[in-house]
């Protein structure tokens, strides 16, 4: 069974981690985003929710491509995905992200990324300690860029062509009616956030300065990967959490995302494999993060990872 | 107290091109309202925008004829409002990054010779849709047509370079014979293909800081615009003399009342959270793409009249009226291609004759049936001597009206002119002998006499005879007797 998501600051892995599934976030550009609406879209990418690593391989063929309706859809050659997915990885280098992989990360979960890096070196890959200093700036510059493209996407939601329309006196009643009833409470928040964070007197501050500590991260990334194949990270902090446990405390769900929103702002991709269980018995997943139109090689390695 | 008037203008001008900026709708204009629509320019949850190529060209095309310098590296942005004329709630524009910067426009004055207008920038955005409101004050309903919604168009910012309001009408006049001639649009303001808002602001002279400024809209000719900043003048002026603060406001002209009225201030003025769209690759453009761009521009008016000027030894006024439309000038060019050796005559004809059939048909040269061919052929056949001057203008009229040649015409109304000697020698001698009285007259001093004579030979030969040919002849024959 296979199905499509769509991952902004990692809507496809941390479920997929946190179900037990295989979740995929493809290089942004990889999948055309033309019939997704737009959250934030510098940083929304399609990618495959499956079973297995080889149905991820699948589907990505499917979904992968140029579309010219999307121009930030890229003209890179697809490989087949599928075609040696099994070969070897001897000899390759894993980087293990040092700020991640500290005595922060609850035990459970960092006991299973140790595993999983013992799995790969046994299977003959070199393990390589990397530093990414900017990653901890992750989580706030996402919420910045994210919140401000979001609040320009969901404009178009003001009752007048779309979204509800509340019946009101005049055109601005209408407007703020629509809106305040129209939306719930996280998407307010995140609107008026995101409106905030560009209004003039604070653009610099905010959107500029995240913009500048995103290119940053990237750069992090970029040094990494001249010496490593891949990385090897947790999906989530933590396993499964209770439905609405988390919705009064906004900002702890927000740092949720703190293993995998780095790759939407560098537009890297990045697959989250099931691997094994807490003491409770839920699923936890391990991230894999590659180059740029990596997804390939990041493959071979997850399908190893996986049996 | 004497002030200095301080004027610069915005301009929004629609580009001709088929398509839509990010879409493949029509930008035909005048079609039923959301017929030219698509998901893109209704801005439809999911859909993304992407660039038409031609109105980048077109963009740049502008830029290089207001001598601009390009942007190698340009990006669009969003400016976030809302209006039930903008579905997406977001106009995609160009914030700090314009494809044309840094552009000159000269103008022409007719006391101070000559003056350079700075061009700030020229980007590029997307129209808005139109608001129809119900004309019935009952029903209070407003209807929205998005065709318009996603039409390509620039805007073109001067420096606060323009002195007064025969400045800035000067300026639009150029601004728009330039972007006719790179064919970039067809300027028609009635149609909204060319909008203009004024800043003015007053300063006493003398003194280098700017006043404040008032933003005026809603001008829809040039001379309207050229009223309402010689009204803000007179309106900001009264209150400098009073010693009050200009408001920097936004105001709008009233065309019926002559006058300016506030619409809003700044202090109600949007912020528009400009950023980048992140939808759209920035616009990277390379030299050849500019060169091979520049390549193919066409003369522009100013060349144009210096070139007619050397080449047709034509006056400063008759280059300008004939380089006044690419049309017109590129017509000349055409009749003095088929008749090279007067040119001063052929300019002459257009200018008098054709013109006026051109403002008959409302300006639309493709509506005149005249061939340009055919007017440096019928310049060649009055300086031949083979029709007369009045001739020419029968022949002139009957082209207007068919379309067909000067020789078709000469043909069928019989009206080649007779310039041969012995054939005229022949009827002049018989007009000397069956009019005795005029004859003597004539020799006895009268010269008018000859008035009388002349007429009977133009009588026998049905008007064909050359005048100046018989006026010699007769002279001549006179003499001898």
């Amino acid at each position: 069974m296979d199905t499509l998501g769509s991952d902004t600051g990692g809507s496809i892995r941390q479920p997929a981690s946190l179900c037990g599934v295989v979740g995929m976030k493809p290089t942004y550009g990889r999948v055309s985003r033309y019939g997704l609406v737009a959250y934030s879209s510098s940083l929304d990418q399609i990618g495959p929710f499956t079973n297995t690593v080889e149905d991820a391989a699948l589907l990505l063929q499917v979904i992968s491509g140029h579309d010219p309706q999307d121009s930030t859809s890229s003209r890179e050659k697809i490989p087949n995905y599928l075609d040696k997915i099994d070969q070897d990885i001897k000899g390759k280098k894993i980087g293990v992200v040092k700020e991640y992989h500290s005595k922060d990360l609850a035990p459970e979960i960092k006991a299973k990324v140790d595993e999983a890096i013992d799995k790969l070196k046994a299977k003959g890959c070199e393990i390589i300690d990397v530093s990414l200093p900017h990653a901890e700036y992750g989580v706030p510059v996402y919420y910045v860029i994210a919140t401000a493209e979001a609040s320009s996407n969901l404009s178009r939601f003001d009752g007048i062509r779309y979204g509800q329309r509340s019946e009101a006196q005049s055109l601005e009643d209408t407007y703020l009616q629509s809106r305040s009833e129209g939306f719930g409470p996280e998407v307010k928040r995140r609107v008026i956030l995101g409106t905030y964070v560009l209004s003039s007197g604070y653009y610099d501050a905010y959107y500029l300065k995240a913009q500048k500590v995103r290119t940053l991260i990237k750069q992090d990334f970029q040094k990494a990967f001249k010496e490593v194949d891949a990385l090897i990270t947790p999906t989530s902090p933590t396993t499964a959490f209770k439905i609405g446990e988390k919705m009064n405390d906004p900002l702890e769900m927000y740092l949720t995302d703190i293993y995998t929103v780095n790759l939407n702002l560098a537009g890297l991709p990045g697959i989250s494999i099931p691997f094994g269980e807490s003491k409770e018995g839920l699923p936890i997943g391990v991230q894999l993060i590659g180059n740029y139109f990596h997804e390939k090689p990041l493959l071979n390695i997850a399908w190893h990872l996986e049996r | 107290m004497k002030y200095e008037t301080v004027i610069g203008l915005e301009v929004h001008v629609q580009l001709n091109t088929k398509t839509k900026l990010f879409c493949s709708c029509s930008t035909e204009f005048g079609a039923e309202p959301n017929t030219q629509t698509c998901p893109v320019c209704q801005g439809h949850p999911g859909v993304l925008p992407v660039l038409n190529e031609r109105v980048l060209e077109k963009a740049i095309q502008a830029g290089l004829a207001f001598d601009c310098s390009i942007n190698h590296f340009s990006k669009f942005d969003r400016k976030n409002y809302f209006y039930p004329d903008l579905p997406k709630a977001y106009q995609i524009s160009q914030f700090d990054l314009p494809i044309c910067k840094e552009g000159v426009l000269n103008i022409h004055l007719d006391k101070n010779g000559s003056k350079q207008i700075g061009i700030t920038r020229i980007h590029m955005e997307e129209d808005a849709g139109k608001l129809i409101h119900s004309e019935s004050s009952q029903t209070n309903e407003s209807y929205v047509d998005l065709n318009r919604c996603g039409v390509p168009l620039i805007e073109i910012v001067s420096e606060p370079d323009m002195r007064s309001g025969e400045e800035a009408y000067q300026y639009l006049t150029n601004l728009k014979q330039i972007l006719m001639y790179v064919n970039v649009s067809d300027c028609n303001m009635e149609e909204g293909s060319l909008r203009c808002d004024a800043n003015i602001s007053l300063r006493p002279v003398g003194q280098k800081e700017f006043g404040t400024r008032a933003e005026i809209k809603n001008m829809n000719s040039f001379k309207g615009v050229q009223k309402a900043i010689d009204y803000e003048v007179r309106r900001q002026g009264r209150l400098l003399d009073k010693g009050e603060r200009i408001v920097q406001e936004t105001r709008l002209y009233n065309v019926d009342e002559d006058k300016t009225y506030s619409m809003r201030s700044k202090e109600e003025a949007h912020d528009y959270r400009y950023f980048p769209d992140p939808d759209l690759v920035p616009i990277v453009v390379d030299d050849a793409i500019i060169e091979t761009i520049r390549k193919g521009l066409p003369e522009l008016p100013e060349a144009k009249r210096t070139r007619f000027m050397a080449d047709y030894q034509l006056s400063e006024e008759d280059g300008k009226v004939l380089t006044n439309s690419l049309e017109v000038a590129e017509y000349f060019e055409r009749a003095v291609k088929a008749y090279p050796d007067n040119p001063k005559k052929i300019a002459n004809w257009i200018m008098a004759e054709l013109m006026r059939v051109l403002n008959e048909e409302g300006g639309d040269l493709g509506k005149v049936k005249v061939q340009a061919t055919e007017i440096g052929s019928l310049v060649q056949h009055i300086d031949t001597g083979e029709v007369s001057g009045k001739m020419a203008k029968t022949i002139f009229e009957e082209m207007v009206k068919t379309g067909d040649s000067v020789k078709q015409i000469i043909e069928r109304l019989g009206l080649k002119q007779v310039s041969d000697e012995g054939e005229l020698n022949a009827v002049i001698e018989k007009v000397i002998q069956s009019n005795p009285d005029p004859v003597k007259s004539y020799r006895a001093g009268k010269e008018k006499a000859i008035g009388f004579l002349l007429g009977q030979v133009m009588k026998a030969t049905k008007g064909q005879a050359n005048p100046q040919v018989i006026n010699k002849l007769m002279k001549d024959a006179l003499s001898k007797i």
